[in-house]
């Protein structure tokens, strides 16, 4: 019974703090301008990776996809914060091999990225990771004929009212291939 | 005049309801976007939606026609006055297209 | 030099082909949703709607006047679902087409380039170099014809395939084509469905009973009567999938044109909100690439209700294939959960779909939730006290026999290898999962219970779930306050008056492992409100519980970090090793920098 009290008071706890909007100072219109510019940037990014990285391995992008995804989860089922990723597969034909991801370092240095070292993943992968301001991107070889590639921006809050309509958000897929 | 059950009345409401779902699925074909299809094929897969859309709401207004006959014959039955009670009740609330 | 070297052709190239097999297989969905809906009048005309106690002159001119209505929409039905089916088909058959012609582009790539060099060494080649670089040119020669003749293959295949689909279009363009063609043509769903077991009917008679209809069967089944099938335990996945998604596709079509004319009943706003976050958590896993393959997440649909529960609505969708995945988690959800929780259930499928395929690449996943059972949904300061629910047993009880049938479903179902299978149950959804598995008895190699409030009254141990307790794991976030709200030391008091939810699985007494589950961004300390926020990150990417929970569906429990257990001294409180250690953020999604 002491505990039927506990839940009760701490979810009415935690609804009283809901209603009183909780500490959330998030502004709605900079977290929007936010994430739209992210998108941008990230679609940008991810097509120019793209159509490098085909010239450098005389490759072809087969699939790619983008859209908003939940970061961290809030109570009790939410996402508090998003980012933009985007991702693709791209078709280097058979033989290839980790060898290439060294050559897409001249890519990611093209689009003025900073390029780390080749990282060893323990479950066989390798992957070409770097930084461009807050975007992060990755060229990544797990074992296949292709590369993918992972761009993606910072996490940006989002005000409480709004994480619903971000969680589905119906976005366009990007024309990258 | 021969007695006209309640269950007249209820037939008449699911012939609206078919109606409605018929409309619906005609309106679902219709706007099935043959965008997909190659050049070659797109055309046909155009008119083929167009004709079906046709079709389908073509079922839709006949199943309207029955359920708009069976009212007919519920008003009919009512103004002959031999409906009584609960029974006229029931029926005259039939009377009324729902949606 | 003197030597004439005779170059190989430049291939020819290839040409493009502009198609989108998604949209032709959206464009067949929409067909056999009109057909389905079609074919529901027909069955109407022929039972319902021939008044069978109004024996008046009038009855009999009536149900004259309706027969030919009846009959028509029959015979459309399976016309649709005849041309839909072959929509379907040109969509297989197209993506293989799209397939050759990457291949053929990479073929011409190479080709191109070998053809190029040989014209640069043929220019600066001495006369000693002659006939080596004509036997090279002889052979690049070859390659180019052989791909020339699989390029002329692939452009006939495509034109046949294309005729044969315009072909299908004109063949029921018009009615009297399709009264010519189906009229009186009997429906192989008929017979079908005046076999399928009653509602008592367990998975396995189920499952006996889809094998035995022929493939056509099958199919007519899924298009005719797709609300027969969605949600039948024992039926496979695949047609559960394809069932449901046509159900879906009709609720859709159906109420939204009721919204569009301000018809909607407030039952049906809901049950139309159900199915658009039905839809939404498709798109959601749809929208992920996988982390191996880097081809598409693929999705079922394996349970579709949005009327169940009051309004509440039932649905379960799946990132992966359920019929085929060496591994298979089925995650519980628990408390604040409905229809309408779906698409954020989705995200959470897919990041444990993502995370165990980046863990264990070589072999293939499928992780799906399942908002199956009456959970308590309603945050009581939305919606009313319908939340205290979480304090008693009642809800998990009922959704613990449903959980079962699920799991026995999918085990029924499953043809060949039998999957791993995982059920994983968090916040209230561990209580569920618990007494699935105490009450019941349920047929998994692994149960995780995650956040857990209490495994449920009657599983005062591991070994009360009935699965070998090796094999049962416990993750509970030191800060998360409703992981806290189990019974702890000897009492075991949790059905008290009907309140409490059972022991604290991830306590000592308990005898289940504890995998580590902290959060690098986990509240300072298990009292304030932030902590609550503890309790909703055990599916989060670069978390220690998405990691050892990975480890776990994958079966590679040699991976596991384990976590000292909660205790509960006799001499003082509650204690939690976990509190004071530092949290790490395990990669699980190969996407750090």
């Amino acid at each position: 019974m002491i505990r039927t009290l506990l839940t009760l008071v701490l979810l009415a706890g935690l609804g009283a703090c809901a209603d009183a909007g909780g500490e959330d100072e998030v502004d709605a219109d900079d977290a929007s301008a936010a994430l739209e510019q992210q998108r941008t940037d990230v679609r940008r990014a991810a097509r120019q990776l793209a159509v490098a990285a085909e010239q450098a391995l005389s490759a072809t992008t087969r699939t790619s996809s983008g859209g908003y995804r939940g970061c961290e989860s809030a109570f009790p089922e939410e996402f508090r914060d998003f980012q933009y990723l985007a991702q693709a597969r791209i078709d280097t034909g058979p033989g290839s091999g980790t060898s290439y991801l060294e050559q897409l370092r001249p890519v990611l240095e093209d689009a003025g990225f900073t390029v780390e070292a080749l990282r060893e993943e323990p479950n066989g992968f390798t992957t070409l990771a770097a930084a461009r301001g807050d975007l992060s991107a990755s060229f990544v070889h797990t074992g296949g004929p292709f590369v993918g590639l992972d761009v993606s921006g910072p996490c940006v809050e989002v005000p409480e009212d709004q994480r619903e309509a971000w969680l589905r958000r119906d976005e366009p897929q990007p024309e990258f291939r | 005049m021969e007695v006209v059950p309640v269950s007249v009345g209820r037939a008449a409401r699911s012939w609206d309801e078919q109606a409605l779902d018929v409309a619906a699925a005609a309106g679902q074909i219709g706007s099935a976007s043959p965008d997909g299809f190659t050049a070659a094929v797109a055309g046909a897969a155009s008119r083929f939606a167009a004709a079906w859309e046709r079709h389908a709401t073509g079922v839709a207004e006949e199943a309207e026609a029955h359920a708009d006959t069976l009212r007919e014959v519920i008003a009919d039955y009512l103004a002959t006055d031999r409906a009584a009670g609960a029974e006229l009740l029931m029926l005259a609330s039939y009377l009324r297209e729902q949606r | 030099m003197s030597t004439t070297i005779w170059l190989p052709p430049t291939p020819r190239e290839v040409p493009p082909l502009q198609v989108e097999v998604a949209a032709i297989r959206t464009f067949a969905a929409d067909l056999l949703a009109g057909a389905a809906q079609v074919d529901d009048l027909g069955t109407f005309v022929a039972a319902d709607a021939r008044i069978g106690d109004w024996s008046a002159l009038a009855a009999t001119s009536y149900r004259e006047t309706i027969a030919p209505l009846g009959h028509r929409a029959d015979a459309m039905s399976l016309a649709l679902r005849s041309v839909s089916r072959r929509c379907d088909a040109h969509a297989e058959a197209m993506a293989a087409l799209v397939e050759r012609r990457t291949t053929l582009l990479g073929e011409r790539a190479h080709l191109v380039g070998a053809v190029e060099a040989l014209a640069a060494r043929a220019h600066a080649a001495t006369d000693t170099e002659a006939a080596v670089i004509q036997a090279e040119c002889d052979d690049c020669r070859r390659q180019v014809e052989a791909f020339e003749h699989d390029l002329s293959a692939w452009s006939a295949d495509l034109t046949a395939e294309e005729t044969a689909m315009r072909e299908a279009f004109d063949r029921v363009l018009r009615l009297d084509q399709v009264e010519r063609r189906y009229a009186g043509v009997a429906d192989p769903a008929d017979a079908a469905l005046d076999t399928l077991p009653g509602p008592g009917a367990g998975p396995t008679e189920v499952n006996a009973w889809w094998d035995g209809l022929s493939h056509q069967q099958q199919q007519a089944v899924i298009a005719a009567s797709p609300g027969s099938i969605g949600n039948r335990d024992g039926v496979p996945p695949w047609a559960r999938d394809q069932a449901n998604h046509l159900a879906l596709d009709r609720d859709l079509a159906d109420w939204e044109y009721l919204e569009q004319r301000d018809l909607l009943t407030s039952d049906e706003e809901r049950w139309l909100e159900n199915a658009r976050s039905a839809r939404d958590a498709v798109e959601t896993i749809e929208a992920g690439l996988d982390p191996v393959t880097r081809e598409g997440v693929t999705s079922q649909l394996y349970a579709y209700d949005p009327t169940a529960f009051e309004g509440d609505g039932a649905v379960a969708v799946a990132a992966g294939n359920l019929d085929t995945a060496d591994n298979v988690a089925v995650v519980v959800p628990g408390f604040g959960t409905d229809g309408e929780s779906a698409p954020y259930q989705a995200a959470r499928a897919l990041t444990l779909y993502e995370s165990s395929r980046f863990l264990g690449a070589t072999e293939t996943n499928a992780s799906m939730f399942w908002i199956g059972y009456d959970a308590p949904d309603n945050m009581p300061w939305d919606e009313g006290w319908d939340a205290a629910g979480v304090v008693t047993e009642d809800m998990a009880t009922r959704g613990g026999e449903r959980l079962a049938d699920t799991l026995d479903g999918l085990r029924s179902a499953r043809d060949g290898e039998p999957a791993h299978l995982t059920a994983i149950g968090h916040s209230y959804g561990s209580t569920t999962t618990g007494h699935a598995a105490h009450d019941q008895g349920i047929p998994v190699d692994d149960l995780v219970l995650v956040g857990s409030p209490g495994a449920g009254g009657g599983t005062d141990t591991a070994g009360d779930t009935g699965v070998a307790t090796d094999h049962v794991w416990a993750g509970a976030n030191s800060r998360d306050p409703i992981a806290n709200l189990g019974n702890h030391g000897w009492v075991h008091g949790e059905t008290a008056f009907g309140a409490g939810l059972g022991d604290d699985p991830a306590e000592d007494d308990f005898g289940a492992h504890r995998f580590r589950a902290e959060s690098t961004t986990r509240a300072d300390d298990a009292i304030g409100l932030d902590a609550f926020d503890d309790h909703s990150k055990y599916f989060d990417h670069d978390t220690e519980a998405l990691y050892n929970i990975s480890q776990i569906v994958n079966g590679n429990y040699d991976a596991v970090e384990h976590a000292d257990h909660v205790y509960d001294p006799f001499y003082a409180g509650v204690r939690d090793p976990e509190l004071d250690r530092d949290p790490t953020a395990p990669d699980t999604d190969g996407r750090r920098p």
